[in-house]
């Protein structure tokens, strides 16, 4: 063979065995449809292509990128990506999150096998109903993941406070804390506030139930007289009216000073009180003269019903900061 | 009697209802009452630390880079000791970051007992080199770094720290290398880092976006950490107040060992660096800057290790680290104000950067949140970020996320909004200004604050845990963030330059 056949064979081998990069290998090319492929929920076709990067260029920063991306895509690859592209979907939906969508999501995980994408799933189905105020629906997605058999104990932690914040949610703090309690979790920041919550809640029923009978009290106090018109024309003098005014209203025009929400609270307390006053005003007239011990209970009464319409608005409105805690 | 017995229980009780000073929840008014008291206590002392320092500092050049390294003042350092404690010689708390450029360095801190001098980092391209060595060789090199050991705060807390620092330079671009530290039969786990790209290159790249993850409140911190190793970024930035109290040493010990499940944050803060800037709950503090390693240019007004406000460029983009908990307030529209203008002078000169960023901790835009904004900020360095066209401030301290519309200009202390996508991105037209994109991500792990969508600056504010992830390809951008607690996306915004 003559030299410069021999140069011409080696070149033309040279050249059949050359790597082709092409525009549609090039790792940013890759990167950039890999990327797009995530961002559609189409997480299979997004793990092929961080593949082929990683083959392409392994040592290079684009390709450890790429690696970490299908370390985690692999992680949750049951049922050949389906599962991960339904929660994927539902993770991009946060900006028009809406019960249909999170319903889809959870039927969707019912069919699904066992997997880290699943329970990721219930996860993000039960976190989705709590911020669509949804507690029924949070705790069915909570008690689903505690319950699948390979969750992990984060996974079950999680399961918990989410089952705990859905519970909390929906008004019944006392199961809220039971939970976080047979779960071994009652001395977190949670359980604190779950458990200030049923003080808070107790607090408010023992004030309603005090109010009721506070009522009964004036009626007892009076005889009964405080159902006729008498007793009330006495306590809306217009004296008695310009002090009750006063009493409420002054904090009121504080309050307006503030914002809003100030001022809503204030108002509250204001109806609350004043609602207080009139009633002992107009027992206060219907009792008889010189019914001393009458009188003082009747004024401790009123002094703890102020308080409790106090506790109740607070809670309601306000910050309760140290009440319960 | 029993009127004027009502009117004082009124009184009294519209007066429990005044002890917050916001609607938020009872976290966040014990929240601000702590912020208070950490500014206070930085007041009175006049300088964080005061009386803390100890009377050792060490200066050196690192081998094969062309910058000092300075130690703050501890109470004992000093390098090339191979000796090693009983308790803990094994280096714990690994974490990265840059002190030079990042196409061809890097450096790592680590913590280990208080007997444990060794200070020494191995490195190569073949990890398997690197796992088997126990000194130089084939394949691999050796680095000698320094140790420190930080006397304890004004607690006490966890007593004396030692933790370590070593420096790498001469790497090449967008390379892989592996590296371990420690010493002679005391090495971490070998770990993975990429060095960036060439300044300049357009190739793509991304950062994730953290910060306020003291307390570290349901967990928060390392399952973000969690959710940004598994994004893949390059490297993290964090808007200040990594832990409560920057003189205390176990809030440190938490922040860089906190754990997931079999995740912990060493996990990724061993392998992506994180360029931090100093909150008013680090406060400035020794520890803090003992346990990072950032560029140290001091400039006129800094303390003497430098690292208060620092620069650094990652491919076409330029990056400004900032400190607005500044010992003396004249500072920020003083020296530090001179130094950034400088420096932005510099960066929008250079045919290199397309993107700058700005950091800093305490937000100049912010809505209806425990602080409100900064208003001596905003006087000292909005005129700057408006005149040398700052791509994006990040920001921090209120716990919450919130994101600006474009904003170029004052009126009246008014932000002035400058022209807008319908989703409220700049419009970037050739040859005008566009405006600046203020995002303040201040959630994770620190109690949530409230936010609000009702000012008029504001594109969007919630009160979640959240993490955002910036992605440059060239001259595009796009912004994504993420919630923390199932790591949804809730907010997201793209624009080409």
């Amino acid at each position: 063979m003559s030299a410069r056949r021999a140069c011409t064979l080696l070149t033309l081998a040279c050249l059949a065995t050359a790597p082709r990069h092409t525009a549609a290998q090039t790792p940013e090319v890759l990167l950039r449809a890999a990327r797009h492929a995530e961002a559609r929920a189409d997480p299979k076709a997004a793990a092929a292509l961080y593949e082929q990067l990683v083959e392409l260029a392994p040592s290079s920063r684009l390709g450890r990128r790429a690696g970490r991306r299908l370390s985690w895509l692999r992680a949750r690859s049951e049922n050949d990506f389906v599962t991960l592209a339904a929660v994927e979907r539902m993770r991009r939906r946060s900006g028009d999150l809406n019960a249909a969508s999170v319903r889809e999501l959870e039927q969707a995980l019912e069919a699904a096998p066992p997997g880290l994408a699943r329970r990721e799933g219930l996860a993000l189905a039960g976190e989705s109903y709590l911020a669509l105020q949804l507690p029924e629906g949070a705790k069915r997605a909570f008690e689903r993941l505690g319950r699948s058999a390979d969750a992990s104990p984060e996974e079950r932690r999680h399961a918990s406070t989410g089952g705990a914040r859905a519970l909390l949610q929906g008004g019944d703090a006392g199961a809220a804390l039971t939970l976080l309690e047979d779960a071994g979790l009652e001395r977190t920041a949670l359980g604190e506030r779950v458990a200030q919550a049923r003080r808070t809640q107790i607090g408010r029923r023992v004030c309603f139930t005090w109010l009721g009978l506070f009522v009964l009290l004036t009626l007892a106090l009076t005889r009964g007289r405080l159902l006729s018109p008498g007793p009330w024309r006495g306590a809306l003098s217009r004296r008695r009216l310009l002090a009750g005014l006063y009493v409420v209203g002054a904090p009121l025009v504080i309050a307006s000073l503030f914002d809003a929400a100030a001022f809503d609270t204030f108002a509250w307390l204001a109806l609350g009180s004043g609602l207080v006053l009139l009633l002992t005003s107009a027992t206060s007239h219907g009792l008889p003269s010189g019914s001393r011990r009458p009188r003082l209970l009747l004024a401790a009464g009123a002094v703890v019903s102020e308080l409790c319409v106090a506790y109740v608005v607070l809670a309601e409105l306000g910050e309760v900061l140290s009440f319960g805690a | 009697m029993s009127q004027k017995l009502s009117l004082v229980v009124l009184m009294l009780a519209a007066a429990s209802g005044c002890g917050d000073d916001s609607a938020s929840a009872v976290d966040a008014g014990l929240d601000a009452a702590s912020d208070a008291a950490v500014d206070s206590a930085r007041r009175d002392t006049g300088a964080p630390d005061a009386g803390r320092h100890g009377a050792t500092t060490l200066r050196y050049t690192p081998e094969g880079c062309d910058y000092t390294v300075a130690t703050p003042e501890v109470d004992a350092t000093g390098r090339g000791e191979d000796v090693f404690g009983a308790t803990e010689p094994d280096p714990s708390q690994v974490h990265m970051s840059w002190a030079s450029s990042p196409d061809s360095s890097f450096a790592v801190n680590w913590h280990t007992d208080n007997g444990t001098l060794a200070s020494t980092l191995l490195y190569g391209t073949d990890r398997a080199a690197v796992a088997s060595a126990d000194a130089a060789g084939a394949d691999v090199t050796a680095r000698l770094g320094h140790y420190l050991t930080i006397p304890p705060g004004a607690l006490g807390g966890g007593g004396q720290t030692t933790v370590h620092e070593v420096h790498v330079c001469g790497l090449s671009p967008d390379t892989t290398y592996y590296y371990k530290v420690g010493g002679e039969g005391h090495w971490s786990p070998v770990f993975d880092l990429a060095t960036g790209p060439s300044k300049g290159s357009r190739a793509p790249f991304s950062f994730a976006v953290a910060g306020d993850s003291r307390n570290n409140v349901e967990n928060a911190w390392p399952i973000s950490q969690r959710h940004i190793l598994d994004r893949g970024v390059d490297f993290e930035v964090f808007t200040g107040d990594a832990v409560f109290l920057g003189s205390y040493q176990p809030d440190w010990n938490d922040f860089f060992s906190a754990s997931d499940g079999g995740f912990n944050v060493q996990d990724l803060l061993a392998t992506t660096p994180l360029m931090n800037v100093n909150g008013n709950h680090e406060n400035l503090a020794v520890n803090y800057f003992a346990q990072f390693a950032y560029p140290q240019d001091v400039s006129t007004g800094e303390g003497a290790q430098g690292e208060e406000w620092y620069s650094f460029d990652y491919a076409n983009a330029h990056f400004i680290m900032l400190n607005d908990t500044v010992v003396t307030d004249a500072t920020l529209a003083g020296d530090e104000a001179s130094w950034l203008r400088s420096d932005l002078e510099a960066a929008r000169a250079d045919p290199d950067v397309d993107w700058i960023f700005a950091n800093h901790h305490r937000p100049v835009y912010t809505c209806g949140s425990t602080h409100s904004p900064a208003g001596d900020v905003r006087d000292a360095w909005q005129p700057l970020f408006d005149e040398f066209e700052v791509d994006v401030v990040l920001t921090g301290h209120n716990h919450m996320y919130h994101r600006s519309r474009p904003i170029r200009g004052l009126s009246g202390g008014d932000a002035v909004l400058a022209a807008e996508t319908s989703d409220h991105a700049p419009v970037v037209t050739a040859g005008l200004p566009s405006g600046t994109v203020y995002l303040l991500s201040g959630g994770a792990g620190a109690p949530l604050y409230d936010a609000s969508s009702d000012c008029a600056f504001t594109a969007a504010a919630m009160a979640m845990r959240t993490y955002s992830i910036v992605e440059i390809e060239g001259r595009s951008l796009s912004l994504s963030t993420y919630s923390v607690m199932g790591d949804a996306l809730v907010d997201q915004v793209a624009w080409t330059k």
